[in-house]
């Protein structure tokens, strides 16, 4: 006979990975190429305005980098858990299904096509359009995914993924078409954002991505009770009192709201939304109430820490923080997927 | 009561129901029986709304169900569907409170009990803190039955549940235990409407049988009336001989004979 599923108290997970990001958090703002003592790092937090050399890394670096990394984290990690809810389906990562690709091709086409658009705008509006083109973009191929895989009854993983390689090779072929026609700053600006990370990480990005972020994340934990009963499939989540079409409607909106303002900040960082949806629900198990905050929460500690990660390991140089979670997560995807599939 | 009146179905180009008429009254239990693909699964998903009809309503309690919300009627109807399955580990006690979601407040120490309730209704107590996909067919069948109970709070917050085979995966114990506690809620007052594959079953609990062929109601009533030699031998295409349970003697107890009718 098995064993009872144990599950944790949400709430005492929640402090625990809420210290864990405190301390990752602390952690980005000491690291870095350059050294600044940590009782000057503290010092020079309280004091947002200055000159120093030493107040510019922690102020207009290193802080709004490692706010960056949070949200985007945290957007990856609700997004995860919404988008495998809405596939039923754990493996059904943001970027694996394609959302993220369809959200690069958004931007990428931002970046080229508005081109001429974007030049005559402020820098700020120029801010807001990357994630605008991103979400819609990332919106377009969330339903599309859902009506090439996610079909009632033919919801299987193979089908999922399937559409998933389908959207992600004719999303990387535009993506190539368009810095094919790119002008060279153009091109400078594509290949920047494409490879990812957080080296151009600003209080203007902050601004944008915290709000989009934290809207989807709320509008993903309002429908958490549906997300659970939607876990029995369309028809028993319809015969229960959920209206599954309006369901999916708001899920895809959040999901791409998450996972665009995510990608339009930072490009492209891999498998977060795999594994840390999949280590809460080992923890606190699939309800989603508990499941979409904590996977924000533990989707945010990721990727400060490893943020924090790519600046030190080959400093001065630093490695772009997608390459360390794809190092991590795709061995681990190949894992699930053997194990789902000789079950 | 649940009405349907004059419903037909056609589906991918063949006629699955064909003028179907029937009423489940509160406190009844209606057995559903015919041969395969006889339109049994339709007629219950038609009556729970999860499949629209090309043609007639359904109402309920007086009301046509297509103007009802979602929700209003998930908290006075459950459904349990042949094969449902969970995408997530859930734990059984999850699973079954699933079923107390259209009703608020949710999740209360009151919503909880009554969750317990009805797996301790289907004989789950002791596995009700295990994963769904730890348990056997015929338990994990018994966890959605429970779900559905909540659902209609045994009785005390719904008033009709529709069940198709719900005893399909269950040994001779549990067969007669599942069907011995819908009974009970039939006396409480809850109106239940029931595909059953096995005849006896059906004639053993079920208050009337509803008889069904070719997407056609061929006769509805008292297990006696509908159970007979001539009409179960030109529904399933085998001869059939009607006896006396020899544990209730007052219902008909049906054996089949290989050689065509």
């Amino acid at each position: 006979m098995s064993a009872p599923a144990r599950r944790s108290d949400p709430r005492f997970v929640a402090l625990l990975l809420g210290g864990v990001l405190l301390a990752a958090l602390a952690a980005a703002l000491l690291v870095g190429p350059s050294d600044v003592a940590v009782s000057r790092v503290f010092a020079i937090l309280f004091q947002p305005s200055g000159t120093s050399a030493e107040h510019t890394i922690v102020w207009s670096l290193r802080f709004p980098r490692a706010c960056l990394a949070m949200f985007v984290g945290a957007g990856l990690g609700a997004g995860g858990a919404a988008a495998q809810g809405l596939f039923r389906n754990p493996l059904a990562d943001p970027g694996l299904v394609g959302v993220s690709a369809g959200a690069t091709l958004g931007a990428a086409a931002t970046i080229v096509l508005g081109a001429p658009l974007l030049a005559a705008l402020a820098p700020w509006a120029r801010s807001a359009a990357l994630p605008i083109g991103a979400f819609f973009a990332g919106a377009l191929t969330t339903f599309a995914v859902v009506r090439l895989g996610g079909r009632p009854g033919r919801s299987s993983t193979a089908t999922v993924l399937l559409a998933g390689v389908a959207i992600n090779a004719f999303a990387g072929a535009i993506v190539g078409f368009l810095s094919h026609v790119a002008s060279d700053s153009e091109l400078r600006n594509l290949t920047f954002w494409i490879l990812g990370g957080f080296g151009g990480a600003s209080w203007t990005k902050v601004v944008f991505t915290a709000p989009l972020v934290t809207l989807a994340i709320w509008m993903l934990s309002r429908s958490a009770r549906a997300l659970d009963i939607f876990s029995m499939g369309e028809l028993d989540a319809g015969l229960t009192g959920i209206d599954v079409l309006a369901l999916r409607r708001r899920v895809v909106v959040a999901l791409a709201l998450a996972v665009g303002a995510s990608v339009a900040a930072a490009g492209l960082v891999g498998f977060v939304g795999l594994l840390v949806p999949h280590f809460t629900r080992l923890w606190v198990g699939p309800g989603h109430r508990a499941l979409i905050p904590l996977s924000a929460l533990g989707g945010a500690c990721l990727v400060v820490f490893a943020d924090s990660l790519a600046r030190v390991l080959i400093a001065p140089a630093e490695l772009p923080v997608g390459l360390l979670t794809a190092l991590v997560g795709a061995p681990f995807f190949l894992h699930l997927l053997r194990r789902e599939l000789h079950t | 009561m649940i009405a349907c009146k004059n419903v037909s179905l056609t589906l991918g180009g063949h006629p699955v129901l064909q003028g179907v008429s029937l009423d489940i009254a509160r406190g009844e239990m209606l057995g559903i029986v015919g041969p395969n693909g006889a339109g049994k699964s339709s007629l219950l998903g038609v009556l729970g709304r999860s499949i629209v009809p090309d043609a007639g309503v359904i109402e309920l309690d007086g009301q046509d169900i297509a103007s009802v919300d979602l929700r209003a009627l998930a908290r006075q109807r459950a459904v349990l569907l042949q094969n449902t399955t969970v995408s997530f580990e859930l734990r059984v006690d999850e699973l079954v409170l699933l079923g107390r979601s259209p009703h608020e407040p949710y999740e209360t120490p009151a919503c909880r009990a009554m969750a317990a309730r009805a797996i301790e209704a289907v004989g789950l107590t002791s596995r009700a803190s295990l994963g769904v996909d730890d348990l056997s067919g015929g338990e994990r069948q018994r966890a959605h039955l429970a779900r559905v109970l909540a659902q209609v709070g045994m009785g005390e917050t719904g008033s009709y549940l529709l069940l198709d085979e719900p005893v399909s995966a269950q040994d001779p114990f549990w067969q007669l235990s599942v069907l011995a506690a819908l009974q009970k809620l039939t006396a409480a007052g809850v109106g239940i409407a029931v595909v059953l594959h096995d005849l006896n079953l059906a004639a053993r609990f079920c208050d009337s049988i509803g008889l069904l062929a070719g997407g056609q109601l061929l006769h509805r009533g008292p297990p006696r009336e509908v159970l007979t030699s001539a009409r179960l031998t030109s529904a399933f295409g085998v001869e059939a001989h009607i006896g006396d349970d020899p544990f209730d003697p007052s219902r008909p107890r049906v054996s089949f004979s290989a050689h065509s009718g």
